[in-house]
């Protein structure tokens, strides 16, 4: 980075004032002078405002005081341009903070803003302050912008920041991000990135292997079955067809063997029902109704006392009959004398009479009617032994018929046999055919389960764990994958970690041996300059460390920034795999309000006269008696000249002079 | 040509990677953050990079 100029407009004492930096390689410094209270520290602030809108000052009201008196309703701006140079291309940085007036108040009314034109082309605003920490980045801009006045070198070193911005300007922090980014504890990195992606869940292929290997078993047995099947099916067809050849050399006697088949079991019929017949037969005699005998003697005895006639003889079934009750009964209503209706019962009386009457048709006189009942019952017995008879001779007839046809089927059955003998049996084999058929048929039936259901299941199995396989193959290949980038993720870690390390090794030591250098040519005592490893600077003498004047301290401080700044041309590391990265010029500007009031005069020569030799673009602001004693050793290097005129407390113009000294 | 839990490590594919690594870094990297998209490009170079060989 290198800086063309600096415009200012309305910055607290300069309303308008435009300062050019000298870029000349031999006469590199650019000298600004002015007195104390001329506004030399509002020069360096005016660049870390414009650059990161750093407002140092007590008073936050940038806006000049002339033009705030002025100012009534309007608005009026501060505006500072810095126009640089980085990496071989042409910045222009502006930012630019209004006011206005109320009530004799000022305020902010539109906040600070930063605006760009890189190479010409306007930097979208949200973009600006990333290009700006591209350029130069903001923990770095004590060491550039050095404000003597608050020893902004010395504070920033104290923050720690120094390690930092050594590592940023020598290039370090490239590698050393670069192994951030391969680091493998950091969670956000690539390995664990690459660890993400590790399928974890791998299906093992073995396992699957093992279960298709099964399945293929399955499938090979399923096969042998069917052929096996197939092989017996055959087998059976063969049968069949010397069975069906036997059945039809023989079926001249078919019709014989059917006939036969069908007598014998016609006779086998009539058997069972011969014998079922005879049962009934035998069961019908045997009930009590139609004991032969019994109906013999019953005959006799009704024949004899005239029974069918005994009913009509009696008053059996009449009106008048008291057959259930007792003439006890009658005696002892008329011993009572009372009836049970309540009618008296008097010897002679009406009463009287008619029970004595009644007792003719009470027990033992009505006996008859239980013979009535008997005899009816009998009647009745013989009518179902007639029937009975009638019965037995019908049932006799078809049993003696049946008997006959038995016999008769069992000549026809005698004479069939005599006409088929010596031949084979045609029922014989039409049951084996019909029985190696239901055979073939149930092998078919095996088959085609087999066909339609078995094998398919098996082979869409198959297929599936065929493809299980492919896929745990393919995750397989997926993790080597991830493995293989997680080693080489690993390797560049291991060597970028090196790098780094070598690189803050190496970098302290040119520092050191840069800033010793330097600090030699400047410094007149007896002090050494030593550099740990955090880049912490300090000043030995006799190899103990002292509490260091003001005076060195500066000088101390302006031999480590023009230290690094000679390392950082000479030792910066590049970035080798990017073309553009090696062709960048790596230059920066020291802009420094140089404090050398607690300096002598020789420090003073010593340090203007050996820091443009050490740096690309320099520019000091000091004060004339400092210059006067610099002047000697600096007039060869000096490119531009400018002086600071103070016209009022608030109005101030920085003015470019001739160089004729 | 180096060997990494016995993957062998071959420096040009190695130098391949750091190069685009410092690319996709370049291209984000403003504040020495870890970058979400740089990493993931970052893995997705290597993934292929490294893919050509495996089989």
């Amino acid at each position: 980075m290198l800086i063309k100029n600096i415009k200012l407009k309305n910055f607290r004492q300069y309303k308008d004032v435009e300062i050019e930096f000298s870029r000349d390689k031999n006469k590199n410094l650019t000298v600004i002078l002015g007195e104390n209270g001329y506004g030399k520290t509002t020069l360096i602030r005016a660049f870390l405002w414009c650059l990161y809108r750093d407002n140092g000052f007590k008073d936050k009201i940038l806006l000049n005081q002339d033009i705030i008196d002025m100012m009534e309703y309007s608005e009026k701006s501060v505006k500072v341009e810095v126009n640089l140079i980085h990496e071989n291309i042409d910045y222009r940085i502006t930012t630019k903070e209004s006011y206005k007036k109320r009530e004799g108040q000022v305020t902010v009314s539109s906040k600070a803003k930063t605006s760009m034109i890189k190479d010409g082309i306007k930097v979208p605003d949200a973009a600006v302050d990333i290009e700006i920490s591209k350029i130069l980045k903001k923990e770095l801009k004590d060491y550039f912008f050095y404000d003597g006045e608050n020893n902004t070198i010395e504070s920033a070193s104290k923050k720690g920041s120094l390690k930092e911005a050594v590592s940023q300007m020598m290039g370090i922090k490239k590698i050393e991000t670069l192994r951030n980014y391969f680091n493998p504890t950091s969670t956000s990195g690539v390995i664990y990135n690459l660890n993400d992606d590790l399928v974890l869940d791998a299906i093992q292929a073995q396992p699957l292997q093992d279960e298709l290997d099964k399945l293929i078993n399955k499938k090979e047995e399923h096969t042998v079955k069917i052929r096996d099947n197939l092989k017996e099916i055959s087998r059976i067809e063969e049968q069949l067809d010397n069975k069906e050849a036997v059945l039809k050399a023989n079926v001249d006697i078919q019709q014989d063997q059917i006939r036969k088949i069908e007598l014998q079991t016609c006779i086998r019929e009539s058997q069972n029902k011969v014998d079922g017949d005879f049962n009934q037969m035998i069961s019908m005699m045997s009930n009590k109704k139609a004991n032969p005998f019994l109906k013999i003697l019953f005959a006799k005895c009704f024949d004899q006392y005239n029974l069918e006639r005994l009913t009509e003889n009696s008053s059996f079934g009449s009106e008048e009959s008291l057959s259930h009750i007792s003439e006890e009964a009658i005696d002892q209503l008329i011993q009572r004398g009372k009836c049970l209706c309540g009618t008296i019962i008097e010897d002679g009386n009406v009463a009287y009479q008619h029970l004595v009457e009644s007792k003719a048709h009470m027990e033992p006189h009505d006996f008859g009617k239980y013979l009535s009942d008997f005899i009816s019952a009998e009647i009745a017995n013989a009518e179902y032994s007639e029937n009975l008879v009638s019965q037995i001779r019908n049932s006799s007839s078809a049993l003696l018929e049946r008997i006959e046809l038995i016999e008769t089927n069992k000549e026809d059955v005698e004479e069939i046999k005599k006409r088929i003998a010596g031949r084979p049996d045609v029922g014989d084999i039409q049951r084996e055919i019909d029985m190696l058929k239901n055979q073939k048929n149930q092998l078919l039936g095996q088959n085609n389960y087999i066909d339609e259901n078995s094998l398919p299941d098996v082979i869409s199995e198959i297929e599936s764990i065929r493809k299980k396989i492919e896929k745990a193959s393919l995750q397989t290949k997926e993790n080597d994958l991830i493995k293989k980038c997680i080693s080489y993720a690993e390797a560049i870690y291991d060597i970028t970690n090196k790098k780094v390390l070598k690189a803050q090794k190496e970098t302290r030591k040119y520092l050191e041996e840069e800033v010793a250098e330097i600090f030699n040519k400047i410094y007149h005592g007896d002090r050494q300059i030593i550099i740990n490893d955090n880049f912490d600077i300090k000043t030995l003498t006799n190899n103990h460390q002292l509490d260091n004047s003001t005076g060195t301290e500066t000088v101390k401080n302006f031999a480590f920034v023009a230290g690094l700044l000679n390392s950082i041309k000479n030792h910066v590391i590049k970035d080798e795999s990017n073309e553009e990265d090696m062709d960048v010029d790596e230059s920066y500007p020291l802009i420094m309000d140089a404090p050398f009031s607690d300096i002598d005069a020789e420090h003073i020569r010593n340090i203007c006269g050996t820091l443009p030799f050490y740096c690309d673009q320099i520019c000091i602001v000091l004060i004339q008696k400092d210059f006067d004693v610099a002047v000697e050793g600096i007039q060869n290097k000096i490119g531009k000249l400018y002086r600071i005129n103070k016209h009022s407390e608030t109005y101030g113009t920085i003015e470019e002079e001739e160089i004729d000294v | 040509m180096n060997m990494n839990n016995n993957i062998i490590i071959e420096k040009e594919k190695m130098d391949a990677i750091i190069t685009e690594a410092y690319r996709q870094i370049n291209k984000k990297e403003v504040d020495g953050q870890l970058k979400t998209t740089s990493v993931a490009k970052i893995v997705e170079f290597m993934k292929k990079e490294l893919s050509k060989d495996v089989d």
